[in-house]
Parts: C-alpha cells; structure tokens; sequence
C-alpha cells in the first residue's frame, strides 16, 4: 500500500477509536454509527490531503504548525456536517444535534461549542502524531 | 510570553482542577512555550478544556440513565423526555390506550417507531400522543438522538 494511504488510514482509526472513547466516558447520549462513519471518511481524506502537502513532505521546520492547522480544519468540518444535518438533512434547531458533555454546562455556547472545535482537532493531531510514529514505509 | 503563561495558570484554577494535574499541565504548557512547540501548546491547553471542564462541580442530579431501568412500569401511559433519556424506558398499557410524551429538556427532541409513527420536533412542554390498538411491543427511538431509545409493551 502507498504509505500516504496507511498513514491517513492510520489517522483515521486513530481519530474515530479517541472519539468513541470520549463520546463512550464523557458524552451523552453515545453518537450514532453514521457519524463515527463520516467523522472516519473524513479525517481519512483531510490527513491524505496533510500527507500530501508538498510542505508536509520537504521535512519543513513548520510541520506541527500545520498539523495544528490541519486539526482545527478538519474540526472545522465536522461542525459543518453537524449544522449541515440538522439545518439541512433533519431540519431540527440549531445545535441540538450535540450530545451533552459531562460537566459543561450546555447553555455556556462558548465553553461547549469551544470544547468540541478543540476536542475534535485534537483527536486528530493524535491520530497524525500516531501516524507519523508508527507508519514508516 | 510569561503574561500568557500566568493567564493560562489562572484560568486553570478557575477550572477547579486538582492540584497535581495542574501542575503537570503547566509545566507541559511552559516547556512547549519555551520550545516554541505549538501542536504541544494546543494539546494541552485541549486537554485543560476537556478534562478540566469535566471536573467542574456540579450538583448531583438523580436520573435515570439509558439501560438502567429494568422493570418495565405497569399501567402507566406517560413517558417523559428529560436530560437525553425516555422516562421510563419501558412501559406497559392495555390494548386502545394512548400514550403521551411530554418534553422536558433543553435538547430539541423526536420520536420515531418505524413504520407506526413519527412525531414532530419537540420543544420544552411539547407533547406528542400516540393510541396503541394492537397488542405488540412496540421499540421506539429519538429522530434526533438515536441512541435514546425506549419500549411500549401493549397488552
């Protein structure tokens, strides 16, 4: 296999198996399989487009910049699918879609909405920083 | 730099987080600054957000949660929507009698049994009923949540 391919495999097993964990230990309710199925074809596809940067693969100075970048990206995306799926697809209230996180108050907008942009990106910066340690060829 | 480093130290004590995980936070945070190691930087200050959050005091509410109710409530013909959970999960009605859920969330929230009913999404105070004529066990589940699921036994 290419290894552009197994490392955003790779990202991707990474970022949905932290995510289930997290969702499982401190969100209610658990999300549904469908989202854990876009949330892996989606970070599959923005880690394929990291590994591909031409930045990315001149051992530039600045990769963790990008990294970083590329998290809050890909995060940024996952809340456009969960605003598109509930304006668009279900046509429920704006961010009802959101399971409640344990010990944030739903009704602090900016701590919630704060907390899931960071959490999401962060499970993917794991998932690059796996990738990168363990995928070598 | 060290401005910022102080802000960050103050608004992890107004997280309430314990003592030692704190400090190992900041020390990661003061040793990435000083490495100019952003991915570092952004992690922990994620993992201050979500681990420190979550450890925030908040009074102990008594609900039941998913999975927990095992006895199914005899007789009763109303179930409550409340802090992502059916209440009660289960319930067991005679053959003609309707069954109403009312809505006490925060959370918008609907209900669907595949192929018998679907309700409109309901608001806090909002309520949706629906007559059960034949007998059957009938699962059910939030349009919205999936995961929130909850049972009629009709008799």
């Amino acid at each position: 296999m290419d290894k552009i391919f197994k490392q955003a495999l790779t990202v991707a097993i990474v970022t949905d198996a932290v995510d289930f964990l997290f969702h499982f230990f401190l969100t209610r309710p658990m999300e549904s399989l469908t989202y854990f199925v876009i949330k892996f074809l989606l970070s599959f596809f923005v880690a394929a487009a990291l590994f591909s940067l031409k930045s990315w693969q001149a051992q530039s100075s600045k990769k963790l910049s990008i990294v970083v970048l590329f998290g809050l990206i890909f995060s940024t995306l996952m809340s456009t699918y969960y605003r598109a799926w509930e304006l668009g697809e279900a046509r429920v209230p704006f961010g009802s879609r959101a399971p409640d996180i344990i010990g944030i108050a739903r009704d602090n907008l900016f701590l919630f909405s704060g907390a899931w942009w960071l959490g999401h990106a962060m499970f993917f910066i794991i998932g690059v920083l796996v990738a990168r340690r363990f995928v070598k060829s | 730099m060290f401005y910022c480093f102080y802000d960050i130290i103050k608004k992890l004590e107004m997280l309430e987080m314990p003592g030692r995980l704190r400090s190992i936070l900041s020390l990661l945070i003061l040793y990435s600054m000083s490495k100019r190691n952003f991915a570092v930087i952004f992690l922990a200050i994620g993992l201050v957000v979500l681990s420190g959050c979550s450890l925030q005091k908040k009074p102990i509410e008594k609900i039941n949660t998913a999975g927990e109710i095992s006895q199914p409530k005899t007789g009763a013909d109303a179930v409550k929507i409340g802090h992502f959970v059916f209440e009660p999960k289960e319930i067991v009605v005679n053959t003609g009698a309707a069954v109403v859920w009312t809505h006490d969330d925060n959370v918008a929230h609907s209900i669907i049994s595949p192929g018998l009913f679907e309700s409109e999404v309901l608001q806090r105070g909002g309520k949706f009923s629906f007559k059960f004529d034949k007998p059957g066990e009938y699962s059910y589940y939030c349009g919205i949540h999936p995961s929130m699921t909850g049972k009629i036994i009709v008799k």
